[in-house]
């Protein structure tokens, strides 16, 4: 499964590609993206507005340039340097909520990995937070990152993970792209990690989409509108459950005349579960 | 177990919530102002959340004890359910629960003093009939009771309201509150079973037939008053055998006499709620089969649904007399709730 990792900066970004042998998408207009066999990576610039457009840019990539190609859900990491008043700079913190210092609106990303790191408090604020008036970890993207990849996946695969950059005995101002990139190398092993455990989430949300194997070809033999086509699909994927392993595409639906007769017979084959074909076992 | 808590910020400091608290020294306190934030968005899923559920410990501000949908209560006084928690610690591939909520966390609604003092408002404004409380619809009653302990109160307070009765429905094996104590008269426990081919399929973490089997004879022994669930009744090719076979254990094990209400219903669920399951576990036999739909509900098509509960209600005849048989059917109206009542025969 595809994991969709985004960063605000390009010192961020560096050691991801490297790391994980990502190669540019030279196509991409208005990021710099970046692809690999399992991974996608956007570089979106510092705050909300970037990244969400980041994000929804991301998602529409993923749908336009891998038609044909399925690579199931994809989980989603949001990864960067971040403030905070105690913390030692240095040290890694996941997102167990998400507040958003402009609007009051809160996340609660649903913590199904064990996530590396401290689990923190991330308050997202527009501009760099350099008083620390609250113990939580202060960042410039998560809530925007969150909110945005909502509209793609389940929450479950939606993490943000940060990497504390600055605190009260080390300001912001001593963050330069070398401190950012070397931070994010020192944190390579747990990002590897939360990415594997990810694309593994990702991979068990992806079990339940149904596979439908015959269902272009008996698409593309008769003439579905799009009601019928749903009741295909809901139709093919009880026969996917129920038939045994035996194929839909049988002689007897492909002497029928019409996309409403092949309804009917799969219904009727459906049916005939309750007459004693063995079929329709719940404890097989 | 519970690696991960969320509190209300309101019921932060209610003592029940740092005693629940305080048995889960490990887990990671993630502080939030109402439940609903955690429990109710939509981008959640079900299935996953399953794999590590949180407990949310959480104040219910009101609707503590609601009237139950039709057909499905017992006695001719009101009837009515209470939810101290929303979810089960059980995986059942049945349940509506799935279908019902976004979230897999288990939501404890921890000022039980509240739940208690709608029960008793409620035995006031029925007097002169006996009515029926029901806990265990949106989780089960016992199975996280070593954690809330809120069977024991409900047991307390309902010692003191014989006029009232309470069904305790459950899948679960910890009974040492109820093994606590004497008997009550006004207390069913009552279990649900499915045969054990079913529950080994689709009753996930449920404890074995064998255990629940022997936590009912514990209880009858005891003296407790039994309720039997057979609900749902769940159709495959050999559930003739399977139910027979189930009825026969069950029967061994527990006295007529101590059998307050047996019930049994066929599988039935929502139609949104079913799609949504269906959308969960799309290779789910029990979610590919055929229904049919009859006011927004689905279940069996109507003969298959007749014979099984017919040949069921066969069977438990020859166990039970018939003023303890209850039942309910997604085509039909409910059975014999009106004409036989065990509260009061």
């Amino acid at each position: 499964m595809t994991v969709n990792v985004v960063v605000a900066l390009s010192a961020e970004s560096r050691p991801l590609v490297d790391h994980f042998r990502l190669s540019e998408d030279r196509a991409a207009v208005g990021f710099r993206v970046f692809r690999g066999e399992e991974m996608r990576l956007i570089v979106t610039g510092p705050g909300r507005v970037a990244c969400a457009a980041g994000v929804a840019t991301l998602a529409t990539l993923a749908t336009l340039g891998e038609q044909g190609r399925d690579r199931g859900i994809p989980a989603w990491l949001n990864l960067g340097i971040a403030g905070h008043g105690n913390h030692a700079v240095g040290e890694g913190v996941h997102a167990l909520s998400i507040l958003e210092g402009a609007t009051g609106r809160r996340w609660y990303p649903p913590q199904i990995l064990q996530m590396p790191g401290r689990g923190e408090r991330v308050c997202t604020v527009d501009v760099p937070e350099t008083g620390y008036p609250e113990s939580c970890v202060y960042d410039m993207e998560a809530s925007a990152f969150y909110a945005t990849a909502l509209r793609y996946a389940t929450g479950e695969l939606i993490q943000v993970y940060k990497i504390i950059s600055d605190n009260r005995d080390s300001g912001v101002e001593n963050v330069d792209r070398y401190g950012v990139r070397d931070s994010i190398v020192r944190h390579l092993p747990a990002v590897e990690a939360i990415v594997t455990g990810l694309a593994g989430l990702a991979g068990a949300a992806d079990a339940s989409r149904p596979r439908l194997p015959e269902l272009d070809h008996i698409t593309t033999r008769w003439h579905f509108t799009v009601s019928q086509q749903r009741q295909l699909r809901e139709l093919l994927r009880r026969w996917e459950t129920l038939g045994g392993g035996e194929p839909v595409l049988d002689a007897d639906l492909n002497r029928c005349p019409s996309a409403k007769s092949v309804l009917g017979e799969l219904s009727a084959r459906l049916n005939r579960v309750y007459e004693g074909t063995g079929r329709g076992s719940i404890v097989d | 177990m519970i690696d991960l808590i969320y509190i209300e910020e309101a019921c932060r400091d209610h003592p029940r919530t740092q005693r629940i608290s305080a048995r889960f020294p490990g887990a990671t306190r993630i502080y939030c102002t109402h439940y609903r934030e955690v429990f109710n968005p939509k981008a959640q899923n079900f299935r996953i959340q399953k794999r590590r559920p949180a407990l949310i410990l959480a104040h219910k501000p009101e609707s503590f004890v609601l009237p139950v949908p039709d057909g499905y209560g017992l006695g001719s006084g009101g009837n009515y359910y209470f939810s101290h928690m929303l979810n089960c610690v059980y995986d059942c591939r049945y349940c509506f629960l799935q279908g019902m909520y976004r979230s897999a966390h288990y939501v404890v609604f921890v000022n039980f003093e509240d739940f208690e003092r709608a029960i008793v408002d409620r035995v006031e404004r029925d007097t002169g009939t006996e009515p029926w409380f029901f806990s265990g619809y949106d989780c089960d009653s016992l199975a996280l009771e070593p954690v809330t302990g809120f069977l024991a109160s409900m047991l307390d307070l309902f010692e003191g309201l014989p006029g009232a009765w309470l069904e305790v429905r459950t899948k679960s094996t910890q009974i040492r509150s109820l093994r606590a104590r004497s008997a009550l008269p006004n207390v069913v426990v009552a279990f649900s079973f499915t045969p054990e081919a079913v529950s080994r399929r689709v009753e996930h973490r449920v404890p074995a037939l064998e255990k629940r089997i022997a936590a009912l004879r514990e209880l009858a022994e005891r003296g407790w008053r039994i309720g039997l669930r057979f609900d749902p009744v769940i159709y495959d090719p050999d559930y003739r055998t399977q139910y027979d076979d189930l009825f026969k254990r069950v029967f061994e094990a527990v006295d007529s006499v101590s059998v307050h209400s047996v019930t049994l219903g066929a599988f039935r669920m929502p139609k949104d709620f079913h799609a949504r399951i269906a959308g969960l576990y799309p290779d789910e036999p029990l979610f590919a089969m055929p229904m049919t739909e009859h006011r927004g509900v689905l279940g069996y098509p109507s003969a298959i649904e007749t014979e099984m509960l017919d040949y069921c209600g066969a069977g438990l005849r020859d166990h039970v007399s018939e003023e303890k048989l209850f039942g309910h059917e997604v085509h039909g109206t409910a059975w014999r709730i009106e004409a036989n009542d065990p509260a009061t025969g």
